[in-house]
């Protein structure tokens, strides 16, 4: 990926369910390889933003996008994109973890069945890897082939993670996954942010301004479906701490 | 705790409604089982002179000696046939409905199958009578169209409906999440279709396919115009060009002249017992299939 074209650009969009404008006036990008934390109240439209990017709302009745969403400069909406290719580029990691009713390997190894190109006899080891990379391998190792539904929520989530790094997307989405983990697994999913910060693009929804100061280079305000102008927090803005009283 | 319960019965025990819902439980369960203690009652008189011998014997000639063996046959041979015609167009229509179809025309299909499978069994019949027998016999060049895989083939168009609408139901019960949670790894809905929402709603549709084919096995008036009603065994024993004969077509061309007592009239008993004991099995299995699909 280039490090001249923002991995994200968002131009003057807008989304819509029906009638109904969810999203307005979005004006924004998201450079290469870095970290920003999308920070708003529910309701704000964080996680419409989220599934926006990663084209998540497509058959959803109603759902239509204006104005233009790029990511690598391309319009992810225009008619030459389609969506499961994007989605191979753009990861998403949803709020509530999802594992598939099979074993925890299984799951590791779910998306790579559908990739073309992948070494067979090295998929084991890229199992391993990620799992450790999620800090999950040392709860699991011995148990590679129980079911996966069975693990705790926060491992449940570790798991999802693992299963998402395992294809290597450029850009990773992430929805408040840390939001009703243990510490445990809420470090560990910090922690992969913070060393995957030089590698990926990251998106990370949170209501936690702590974690979003920890592991994130520029947090972003959202309200009312707009991006809220404020300059990216190292210390809180003087204009930011009534903002962030509402939250 | 124990107390609070006890409360709450006593609470129910007065109320009129509690009553009257009960009641109708407990008939629900009375007549069924009436109907079974019925059914074996009345077999009794063959099943103590004939044993065993009564479901493997292939005459059913009065008025001492009876075979169900030509009509078990029949029954299960048409519900198979119906399987394999219907089950494959079933299942791709099912997928394509509601894996595919954006929600105006999915409702529009579920309603015209919702409506197929209520069509009652005599229109089929007609239609089956009709059209289909005389395709058969031009087709397959035979003399007469009224044969097993006329019967199998209208089972087919009749069950279609069901298994499909049920098999449907079952892909749609799939929870969203799964889906994105496959579109996330960028697979596309094609192998989100058949590796994640088919698997997951196997059992689902397994349960549809036991209900459809329970519709088959006791279909009555619809197999009875088409299946050529002969009592044998086609010789050689696939040969489904052959005409036939099922359980419920027996019962329904024999049932008014044999009513009233005789041993004739235990035969046919007999008959509605080992449809009902298959009729059960299959609804039984299909329960525990949307069952397990339920708690899963």
């Amino acid at each position: 990926m280039s490090d001249q074209i923002p991995a994200v650009e968002l131009r003057i969009a807008h989304v819509f369910f029906k009638n109904h404008r969810v999203l307005e006036d979005l004006n924004r990008q998201f450079p290469s390889r870095s970290v920003t934390a999308i920070f708003g109240p529910s309701g704000s439209g964080k996680t419409t933003l989220l599934r926006t990017l990663s084209r998540m709302n497509d058959d959803v009745e109603g759902f239509r996008v204006e104005g233009r969403v790029l990511i690598d400069g391309e319009n992810i909406y225009s008619d030459a994109v389609e969506a499961s290719r994007l989605r191979q580029k753009v990861g998403m990691l949803f709020q509530k973890p999802c594992v598939f009713p099979k074993s925890i390997y299984q799951n590791v190894v779910f998306g790579l069945r559908h990739r073309d190109g992948i070494d067979r006899k090295a998929v084991p080891e890229m199992a391993e890897n990620v799992l450790r990379e999620v800090r999950l391998w040392d709860e699991v190792k011995d148990r590679l082939n129980e079911w996966a539904p069975n693990l705790s929520q926060g491992q449940q989530q570790r798991l999802a993670l693992a299963r998402l790094l395992i294809l290597e997307p450029e850009i990773l989405l992430m929805d408040e996954p840390t939001s009703s983990l243990d510490p445990r697994s809420a470090e560990a999913i910090e922690s992969l942010i913070e060393r995957h910060a030089k590698l990926r693009t990251i998106l990370l929804v949170t209501h936690n301004l702590e974690q979003a100061r920890r592991v994130c280079g520029e947090i972003v305000f959202m309200d009312c479906g707009r991006f809220l102008e404020s300059p990216p927090v190292q210390l809180p803005p003087p204009a930011g701490e009534e903002l962030l009283k509402k939250y | 705790m124990k107390t609070a319960l006890l409360n709450s019965h006593s609470e129910n025990l007065r109320s009129p409604m509690f009553w009257a819902v009960s009641t109708s439980a407990l008939i629900a369960l009375v007549a069924g089982l009436g109907l079974l203690g019925f059914l074996i009652i009345e077999s009794v008189p063959v099943f103590s002179r004939q044993g065993l011998g009564f479901l493997s014997g292939t005459e059913w000639f009065g008025p001492d000696e009876f075979g169900a063996w030509p009509m078990i046959y029949g029954s299960l041979a048409t519900a198979f046939l119906a399987s394999l015609f219907a089950l494959p167009i079933a299942l791709g229509s099912a997928v394509y409905t509601a894996e595919f179809l954006s929600p105006k025309p999915r409702l529009a299909v579920k309603a015209a199958m919702e409506y197929l499978a209520g069509v009652p069994g005599i229109v089929y019949g007609l239609l089956g009578m009709t059209l289909l027998a005389q395709w058969v016999r031009n087709v397959f060049d035979l003399i007469d169209g009224n044969s097993l895989l006329t019967a199998g083939l209208l089972l087919a168009v009749m069950i279609l409906p069901t298994v499909t609408t049920l098999s449907e139901d079952a892909l749609r019960a799939v929870p969203r999440r799964y889906r994105e949670t496959a579109w996330s790894l960028g697979m596309n809905r094609v192998a989100t279709a058949f590796c994640v929402s088919l698997p997951m709603a196997l059992p689902g549709i397994c349960g549809a396919v036991f209900l459809g084919v329970g519709r088959a096995l006791g279909e009555t008036v619809a197999v009875m115009l088409v299946i050529g009603g002969l009592d044998r065994i086609p010789v050689p024993w696939f040969n489904l060009f052959a005409p036939g004969q099922s359980i419920p077509s027996k019962l329904g061309r024999e049932a008014a002249e044999a009513l009233g007592g005789g041993y004739h009239w235990h035969a046919l008993m007999a008959l509605g017992l080992v449809l009902f004991v298959l009729a059960l099995s299959l609804s039984l299995a299909g329960r525990w299939f949307l069952t397990r699909q339920r708690s899963a």
